[in-house]
């Protein structure tokens, strides 16, 4: 009986989205999820993640909705101002939630 | 910022005593011109100084409501403080008059801090209790600084070292947060 609720717990982990689960991305979501908006260069510097890396896991968010990015020319420097989308947010909210009740699940 | 406020401290200095000295319209032009200084230096430093370096962020609802509760918190302070005010100027309040430390640390340093409490910016309290005694310092400065160059001598120093201590932060943050290269 035992062993069918643990196995069960232990399943929702392979429910868990790997794509915020991710520690860069899930710092970006987190820090999104705070704000309103923030362009590039904040994320960049709250991050520590090098231009080449942020731009890759901003893409992966994007693609899947998370993040929306928007482009502009600034003083000719380009500047993008990003912002968690509405699904970005509630699936950050799913993932907390299965976090907590895993994590919360973990107690001999 | 605590160029700005030290600046805006400094302009108290000329209106304060040299509005007798200077020839007109210098003497009345001289608070706000550098007054002026300090919001340019603070507008355009926060342009292409700070923006470029850490990037812009706007925060969400908890900020929004810390925001709405220090003007409320505030405005309310300035309403017991102008009440007060009023009570010590007029009639009403007769004898009702407070030394110059109190009067300070009532009118000035109060307010400070309670913006310093809900913005989190732990200076200000300091630079609250430097403005606050700004009155005070004046009135014992007027022993060794004939009146009234003694306000120019306090406020100039007190804003001075507010200046020093912003210019200090601002080299520690322009070697801390280099320029970024252009984003990819």
């Amino acid at each position: 009986m035992k062993s069918d609720e643990s196995e069960g717990k232990i399943q929702i982990l392979t429910e868990i989205n790997k794509l915020i689960h991710e520690p860069a991305r899930l710092m970006i979501i987190s820090l999104l999820y705070v704000i309103e908006n923030a362009d590039f260069v904040w994320i960049k510097g709250q991050t520590g993640l090098t231009d080449g890396n942020l731009s890759s896991h901003l893409s992966k968010l994007e693609s899947a909705g998370y993040v929306t990015v928007e482009k502009s020319i600034k003083n000719k420097k380009t500047n993008t101002l990003l912002k968690l989308s509405e699904g970005g947010r509630k699936a950050f909210e799913e993932y907390r939630k299965k976090l907590t009740q895993i994590l919360g699940s973990t107690d001999n | 910022m605590d160029i700005y406020f030290g600046i805006l401290i400094a302009s108290f200095a000329p209106s304060l005593s040299l509005t007798e000295i200077l020839p007109f319209p210098l003497n009345v032009l001289l608070g706000p011109i550098m007054i002026g200084f300090g919001l340019a230096f603070f507008i355009l430093s926060k342009k292409f100084l700070i923006k470029p370096r850490i990037g812009v962020v706007k925060f969400g609802r908890k900020r929004k409501v810390r925001k709405r509760r220090t003007m409320v918190v505030l405005s309310i302070n300035i309403v017991i403080l102008l009440i007060l005010f009023l009570l010590r100027v007029s009639d009403i309040g007769g004898s009702f008059s407070l030394p110059f430390l109190i009067e300070g640390y009532l009118f000035l340093t109060v307010p400070l801090c309670i913006v310093a409490y809900f913005l989190q910016f732990t200076r200000l309290y300091i630079y609250g209790f430097l403005l606050g005694s700004g009155f005070f310092l004046a009135d014992i400065s007027s022993i060794i600084v004939p009146i009234p160059y003694n306000f120019l001598f306090t406020y100039l120093l007190l804003g001075g070292i507010i200046v020093i201590i912003g210019v200090t932060y601002l080299i520690r943050f322009l070697r801390k947060y280099p320029l970024p290269r252009e984003e990819t």
